[in-house]
């Protein structure tokens, strides 16, 4: 006796079921492209497991479509999240030259500078900008740095690597949220997620808050000066984007005075020597151009504009973007970078 | 190889294929291999200790036959080396070994907890001529390897399954549709009520400090997570294993029926881990009544209505894991039992079902609230990751405070509503795949909306391991 034993409708059954899915699908993904586009919906984390890259991509998006344009994109870990106000710096730009500019803060926390070529990229082929301004401090060279996991389907997709994840990423919005649905299924990252959409402004900024510390005088990275040489690669990556369509620009992020002046003569000097001196020199071998934070951090941004050692709090930053843009603008003005 | 996998999903396709395509009786030796190929990939050794364990029973059943002389000491040798077996891994993983540095290199064989009873009771079933022993060795060797049901159970008895193998089997476009539509409900069960709650709140996190850090709320909304998450971990397992046995024409016992609507302790353990719980009812609870019965003379003595409950849910405890916790969640269900014994002796008992609805009502959320009480020491039990339960329980107790409580807790309540429905659907209709009564059209429609749900959810995130394939 024959075990299988079916007989029809059961064809007719599995098309139904097929049909039906793909109606249920399709409808999803244009109730999830409306309700994307009316903002109404958290954005989705693209694959990545800190929240914060897809906050960012959604608002960048946001910025492109209403302002039609993208002038320069700021790049870094969580310091350039905090310290860079793209706002206040465009203001004293167009204080300062009379042209508006539009910058965006893609600043993440714990990116690594291993990431930056391929996030680079993604921002040159999504948004064409002008100029790519990269912000270093010592403790992203360092081997220390718990640098989070950026190198997934979707970026490497905007790398020339194509695979199916980073396809339907990239076009499929149901496929969009249901990675990103696992942000939403735990209350510690409802929070974070829930913070980091409540605290990006549409330029990308992180504002972080109060003073932590007047005393501390240690703090990973700031241990040792010298560069990791898989992160030093990264770096070098980063600054081979330039091309004649993208210039790269690299600031030297400021850090608390008390690890300049308070630690030992000797680490300023291993600061110096063996952190700020080789990045400069490849940045300046690859054409791109440095801007030494230097003596602002002694001068005009004391002990209360930090939030930590490494991060500015909302008054640091404000000093700090104000002087961002002085320097882009002084670099305009002397034809060493161009906007448009 | 994992029960949700690509890998296991392939693997059933080729298996059922090549089935389809056999004889009966070649079928079996094709299942036979098949179960022990499955069973490899978790381990070798694995798979050794399973046909050393087989060929022991199928030999030493023949010993236990009415014409045997000292059949009574052959069969408590044999459910004594069974038991000695199972022990000896689950000492030897237990933290107690460990403390003593006893624990030796030897891991514990996923399933053999579930396999050993089934080796047990075929012994006992042929030493009380409920069955003879089997004289196919290839029957016997699969009753105990199949590979749905190898991992953690439904614990078979040989009097049903193996009279099942024994004979032709037919797959019907009904077989069929009962076996997707239990592996539909398995998956959802799993992937999008168990795996989601064991995820908003997490449980590791759970552990560490919970009185100072968590508060009250959070701690209680935990352990309802826990609560429907085990239960729904556990259900989706078996609805899938018993969907994939159905595509073979084997039907497999049924493990849950909606144990949260139970109104009474006696009724959740007819609706718990179904096959697990009638096993410790006809191999522990029944002969240990009768015995003390005989000794004592009367079934109403103390000692009768005492001792079988505790034993019995003490053995359940220590089934579980050899911990005091597992033992404190086992004393207190059989605490429960004997309270509900001794009540049913001093005050009529109706039947829940002729009981009024507001009755029904409070006998679920008793039986639910102390079950969910219990489960706490089950945690600290099985999760192993050094929690007390004593501390929990005071600190959703005497030590409560109700501050650190955020509206995101409450999502808890949105995969508990899923499971509450579910179940409420399929106890008002005493049918577990009620949705194959509906119109093709409704069938199709709701199939793709659970295939779409779980593409949602599983895209987002791998399933967890079952919680039983610990056991």
């Amino acid at each position: 006796m024959q075990t299988l034993q079916l007989k029809q409708p059961l064809a007719g059954a599995i098309f139904l079921c097929a049909l039906f899915l793909l109606i249920l699908g399709l409808l999803s993904e244009v109730s999830l492209r409306v309700a994307h586009a009316a903002q109404v919906l958290p954005a989705p984390n693209m694959g990545v497991a800190n929240p914060e890259l897809g906050i960012k991509v959604a608002r960048l998006d946001a910025l492109a479509k209403a302002r039609g344009r993208v002038d320069c994109i700021f790049i870094g870990s969580s310091a350039v999240d905090a310290d860079v106000d793209p706002q206040e710096m465009s203001r004293i730009y167009q204080a300062r030259t009379g042209e508006e500019i539009v910058c965006f803060n893609f600043g993440i926390a714990a990116m690594p500078t291993t990431a930056a070529p391929t996030i680079g990229k993604l921002l040159i082929a999504r948004y064409h900008p002008k100029i790519l301004i990269y912000g270093a401090d010592p403790s992203v060279f360092s081997q220390d740095f718990p640098g989070g996991v950026y190198d997934v389907p979707w970026v490497r997709y905007h790398s020339g690597d194509v695979t199916v994840e980073g396809w339907l990423m990239e076009y499929s919005y149901l496929y969009r949220y249901s990675v990103a649905s696992s942000d939403w299924r735990n209350v510690e990252r409802i929070e974070l997620t829930s913070r980091l959409e409540r605290n990006i402004s549409s330029f990308g900024f992180n504002a972080y808050k109060g003073n932590e510390f007047e005393e501390i005088t240690t703090g990973w990275g700031m241990a040792q000066h010298q560069l990791y040489p898989p992160y030093f690669a990264g770096y070098r990556d980063f600054l081979n984007l330039r091309s004649t369509d993208t210039q790269i620009v690299v600031f030297e992020l400021p850090t608390q005075m008390n690890f300049r002046v308070k630690k030992d003569p000797a680490d300023e000097k291993a600061y110096q020597e063996q952190f700020l001196q080789p990045i400069i020199a490849e940045a300046e071998s690859r054409g791109a151009l440095f801007w030494r934070t230097g003596q602002i951090v002694f001068t005009t941004l004391p002990a209360s504009h930090f939030a930590d050692w490494l991060h500015l709090n909302y008054g640091g930053t404000k000093v700090f973007s104000g002087w961002l843009g002085e320097q882009l603008a002084e670099a305009v003005q002397q034809g060493k970078l161009k906007v448009r | 190889m994992e029960i949700i996998s690509w890998q296991f999903a392939l693997f059933v396709l080729v298996v059922v294929g090549v089935y389809y395509a056999l004889p009966h009786r070649a079928q079996n030796y094709w299942l036979l291999i098949a179960s022990y190929i499955f069973y490899l990939t978790w381990g070798w050794n694995f798979a050794l200790v399973l046909f050393c364990l087989t060929a022991f029973n199928f030999l030493w059943a023949k010993r236990l036959t009415p014409d045997q002389s000292r059949r009574r000491l052959w069969l408590w040798i044999g459910i004594v080396a069974n038991v000695t077996l199972l022990s000896f891994y689950k000492l030897n993983e237990s933290e107690y070994a460990a403390r003593l540095g006893l624990t030796t290199k030897f891991l514990l064989p996923i399933g053999l907890a579930f396999y050993t009873l089934q080796a047990i009771s075929y012994l006992v079933d042929v030493y009380n001529k409920v069955l003879p022993p089997s004289s196919n060795w290839a029957d016997f060797f699969l009753y105990l390897s199949y590979f749905p049901k190898l991992l953690a159970g439904p614990i078979e008895r040989a009097r049903n399954f193996l009279p099942i193998l024994a004979k032709p089997r037919v797959v019907t476009n009904e077989t069929l549709a009962k076996a997707t539509a239990l592996i539909m409900i398995g998956l959802i069960r799993k992937i999008v009520i168990a795996d989601v709650l064991s995820q908003i709140i997490l449980l590791e996190k759970a552990w560490v400090g919970w009185g100072a850090n968590y508060s009250t709320p959070v701690l209680i909304l935990w352990l309802l997570s826990f609560a429907f998450a085990l239960y729904n971990d556990f259900a989706g397992y078996t609805g899938i294993v018993r969907g994939v046995s159905l595509l073979f024409g084997i039907e497999l016992a049924a493990n849950f029926q909606q144990p949260y609507l139970s109104r009474n302790f006696a009724e959740f353990w007819n609706r718990w881990h179904i096959s697990f719980s009638h096993w410790l009812r006809d191999y522990i609870y029944f002969p240990l009544s009768r015995w003390l019965a005989r000794l004592t003379g009367s079934q109403r003595n103390v000692l009768s209505v005492i001792v079988p409950p505790l034993i019995t849910m003490a053995a359940s405890g220590a089934w579980h894991g050899f911990n005091v916790y597992t033992l404190i969640w086992g004393g207190l269900h059989g605490l429960y039992q004997i309270v509900e014994r001794v009540w049913s002796l001093y005050f009529p008992v109706t039947p829940p079902d002729q009981q009024p609805r507001w009755r029904q009502a409070l006998g679920m959320l008793t039986v639910f609230g102390f079950t969910i009480l219990a489960w706490v020491a089950f945690a600290m039990g099985t999760l192993r990751n050094g929690g007390s339960a004593f501390a929990f329980w005071r600190a959703i107790s005497v030590s409560a405070h109700w501050t650190t409580f955020g509206w995101e807790y409450l999502l808890v309540f949105l995969p508990i509503a899923f499971s509450l429905g579910l179940d409420a659907i399929q106890n008002h209709y005493r049918d577990e795949v009620i949705f194959l009564r509906w119109n093709i059209f409704g069938r199709a429609i709701l199939f793709a909306a659970a295939c779409l749900l779980l593409f949602v959810v599983s895209v987002g995130g791998a399933p967890r391991v079952f919680v039983y394939q610990g056991f």
